[in-house]
């Protein structure tokens, strides 16, 4: 097989590796953003409602 | 201070997160490793002599990659077993996280295997052993996904995958000896039983790629149990708030 035409395969399945991985990068760290954030709400949200059941005896 | 459902979520059981500065050391000697293996594989071991040319130094990644797909889906498997047996959630938990990635790996296996079988073979794809069976495991662990995605019960969806995971594992040994035992392929074997007859830059190459492959696969595994780590207090903080 010719270099050139080589090189396009050799380039071609590297360059599509990188990408996928890169991506799949992007993705993970996307998610785990999202969900951070959702624990983070919750959390503050429970904490509230406990905080509120609580308070009527703190007096 | 602390509020009261941090300390009450505290104590009770929950999922750990891997160290994100070990994963991060991990992926980073992973890194080290494959770019020494692709190093050597285009500036040290020689130009394949055959048909194949330059267009073989696709074989560093590919093989790697096919081998850490396996790996993965084999992971998955001793999961789905251990799960069955002791009803860990971390070991579903584990399952999930090793076929998301076997099938990560699966894709990426399959996208330089079809540029691979372009330039050695003049097709973009043969039903050949070896592409048909690893064509099936990928489409059988697409399935797990799917049938976790079908069960709403949080207990049977993890035994139902389970039990999916091993009978799905049957078709990996298939998939590994298919070229071995099976000689009407064209996909040539790597390690045979008289050893793998490359160079042996050509073998370090491979094998440093091998090992940072498999590195890789250990740094995203920790990557993804730390997501389904997340996942579950999410669940878990759901539930409390009646959810």
């Amino acid at each position: 097989m010719p270099l050139a035409e080589a090189v396009k395969y050799v380039a071609a399945a590297y360059a599509a590796v990188l990408l996928v991985l890169v991506a799949y990068l992007i993705a993970a760290g996307r998610r785990i953003g999202r969900l951070q954030r959702d624990v983070r709400l919750l959390d503050e949200e429970l904490s509230r409602r406990e905080g509120g059941a609580r308070a009527p005896h703190v007096g | 201070m602390e509020s009261a459902s941090t300390a009450a979520t505290k104590v009770m059981a929950r999922p750990t997160t891997p160290k994100l500065a070990t994963t991060t050391a991990i992926l980073a000697a992973a890194g080290a490793l494959l770019t020494v293996g692709l190093a050597v594989g285009f500036w040290v071991a020689p130009t394949d002599a055959s048909t194949l040319g330059f267009s073989q130094k696709i074989f560093y990644v590919h093989a790697p990659l096919g081998e850490t797909a396996l790996l993965a889906f084999g992971v998955a498997f001793v999961a789905a077993l251990l799960y069955l047996r002791r009803g860990d959630d971390r070991y579903d938990r584990l399952g999930v996280a090793a076929v998301r990635l076997g099938l990560l790996f699966g894709l990426l296996v399959m996208i330089t295997g079809v540029i691979y079988d372009r330039a050695a073979w003049g097709v973009w794809w043969d039903w050949e052993p070896r592409l048909t069976t690893f064509l099936i495991v990928c489409l059988l662990y697409s399935a797990y996904f799917v049938l976790r995605g079908a069960v709403e019960d949080e207990s049977r969806r993890a035994t139902y995958a389970a039990l999916f995971a091993v009978v799905a594992f049957v078709d990996v040994p298939i998939t590994f000896f298919s070229i071995r035992l099976l000689p009407a392929g064209m996909h040539p074997v790597v390690i045979g039983p008289s050893g793998s007859g490359m160079d042996y830059r050509d073998f370090i190459a491979f094998a440093a790629g091998l090992a940072g492959m498999t590195l890789l696969f250990v740094g995203l595994l920790r990557l993804e149990l730390g997501i389904e780590a997340l996942r579950e207090e999410l669940r878990e903080l759901k539930h409390r708030l009646g959810r």
